[in-house]
């Protein structure tokens, strides 16, 4: 799985640490690291929380851009 | 988002994991029963016998589960976790001197060495946080 270089973005435009947006919605610190690094899949609920959290959209932080789409 | 103190990876690292352990008791009752009907070697009493079959799959369960980051809940820390574990472990290593016996006789475990099993497993698993404590500490 690729990693979410979005999210990391989006998580350092916010100025955020993955500690702190691990604690605001509700998981740990590893889990986020393991989301950005592309090795763990988050449940939608856990999308839309990290998504609401960072003030974005799924689509902006999760949706990944097929280059090869006809 | 939730008050819980696993979140949903760890739990689903836990279920997986618990699912593991529970086909190594599988494996080893089946190993175990083998040995004593077809080969004939009675290794350890019940007790004991009991002891080393939690304990390993215990072990397998509480190891992957510490590396894999699911051991501990958002309000546990590893410092926290190696103390009550060494407490633990002193606690079973004085019952073991206080009753102690002879914890095998004649090649055969006997269930005085029960409270020595628990001291090491307790041992193994504070190791384990400990490890775990100095691999966190050096990545961060």
């Amino acid at each position: 799985m690729a990693k979410n270089l979005k999210m990391k973005s989006a998580r350092a435009f916010k100025d955020m640490t993955q500690a702190q947006l691990a604690k605001k919605v509700g998981v740990t610190r590893q889990t986020i690291n393991l989301i950005e690094k592309g090795d763990y899949n988050p449940s939608l609920n856990l999308c839309i929380a990290i998504s609401k959290a960072l003030d974005k959209t799924l689509d902006q932080l999760f949706w990944e851009d097929d280059t090869h789409e006809q | 988002m939730n008050n819980e103190n696993y979140d949903e990876r760890q739990k689903l690292v836990n279920y997986r994991l618990g699912f593991h352990g529970l086909m190594i008791i599988y494996v080893l009752l089946i190993v175990n029963a083998l040995i004593k009907s077809v080969v004939g070697i009675t290794w350890a009493d019940p007790i004991a016998e009991m002891m080393v079959l939690i304990a390993l799959p215990g072990l397998y369960y509480i190891t992957r589960s510490i590396f894999n980051d699911a051991y501990m809940g958002r309000r546990d820390t590893l410092k926290k976790n190696v103390m009550t574990f060494l407490i633990l472990a002193v606690i079973f290593i004085l019952a073991s001197v206080f009753i102690y016996d002879e914890p095998v006789v004649d090649g055969m475990l006997t269930s005085t060495a029960a409270p020595l099993i628990a001291a090491g497993f307790f041992i193994i698993i504070s190791l384990l946080h400990g490890v775990k404590l100095a691999i966190d500490s050096k990545s961060e």
